[in-house]
């Protein structure tokens, strides 16, 4: 093969690098050919290889080098990029969302109608009390011993009904915290495991 | 040869012949090929990569009618030369070490 082939084949073999990094191979190697010296009609191949393994080495050397310098970025701007991903993945995904808006306001939903259930327990509660307080000191009021017993009695029960349901309430309330704060720590044990694998 | 040289090592022998004096492509090839077996095509992704991380430049001079890249060590290439060096040192010294070379010599 003589020069001229040689780095026609070359530049041809170059055809996906930079042009910058081919013209400088081609020149390296076109003077690099003068400097062998060869008489006219020697094979150029005998010394230097065939032009694509020359183009290999070439090739190999420089996706190396762009591979390092990619790695030494992604470790940099690893955080960031992630945290832009989620945000862009979160915005840009035409299902994901809505779902996740109505998820959110199911369990919102939920969480008011629980809540309410309590508050109502408790009101409910406080009333009784209330009420049956004002029946007692009412039952003073009334004629006769029989019906003053009566009355009494009557409104202590509901004092008494006041009371358990109160007591219901905060039993409810406690109840629901607990569960809460567990499906929480669960979740929050389920990443940090999932993390620990990864890691 | 038995032993490989691997991507530092290559690199590391290209600085210290450039160190000395300024080449070109073909002398510099000559004399690594001298010492150690590499082919001819080696050295110009090595010439190439120590060029773009600024171990080395390049000037061109003008020799029959044509251009003579030659290349030159910058400071930072002596100083990564100057680290090449004291690695090889120790890795000289350890498989010395392995190798009982020193044992030998001190036998003689």
């Amino acid at each position: 093969m003589d020069k001229q082939t040689f780095l026609q084949e070359l530049d041809y073999r170059l055809r996906h690098m930079p042009e910058e990094d081919k013209l400088d191979a081609i020149e390296y190697y076109s003077e690099y050919i003068d400097d062998l010296n060869l008489p006219p009609d020697s094979d150029i191949c005998i010394h230097l290889g065939s032009p694509k393994e020359v183009a290999r080495q070439i090739i190999a050397d420089t996706t190396e080098r762009r591979i390092d310098e990619q790695q030494e970025k992604q470790t940099t701007k690893g955080f960031g990029k992630i945290l832009w991903l989620t945000i862009l993945g979160i915005f840009a995904s035409p299902i994901a969302l809505p779902l996740a808006i109505a998820a959110i306001a199911i369990i919102f939903a939920g969480l008011i109608t629980v809540g309410s259930v309590v508050f109502a327990f408790g009101v409910s509660g406080i009333a009784c009390i209330i009420s049956g307080a004002a029946v007692s000191v009412a039952s003073f009021t009334a004629a006769g011993i029989g019906s003053k017993l009566a009355i009494l009695g009557s409104g202590l029960f509901v004092i008494g009904l006041g009371i358990m349901f109160i007591l219901l309430t905060a039993a409810m309330a406690r109840g629901i915290v607990s569960l809460i704060s567990s499906i929480i720590k669960k979740r929050i044990m389920k990443n940090k495991s999932r993390k620990a694998q990864v890691a | 040869m038995t032993y490989q040289l691997t991507a530092p090592l290559l690199d590391a022998c290209v600085l210290g012949v450039v160190e000395k004096e300024d080449v070109y492509g073909y002398t510099l090839t000559q004399r690594v090929m001298d010492v150690v077996d590499i082919s001819e095509s080696t050295l110009y992704p090595v010439l190439r990569r120590l060029q773009k991380s600024g171990l080395l430049e390049t000037y061109d001079v003008p020799y029959q009618g044509r251009n003579r890249r030659y290349y030159r060590i910058t400071p930072p290439g002596r100083e990564q030369l100057g680290f090449f060096r004291s690695e090889w040192i120790t890795y000289k010294d350890n498989i010395d070490l392995l190798l009982g070379v020193n044992k030998l010599l001190t036998a003689n």
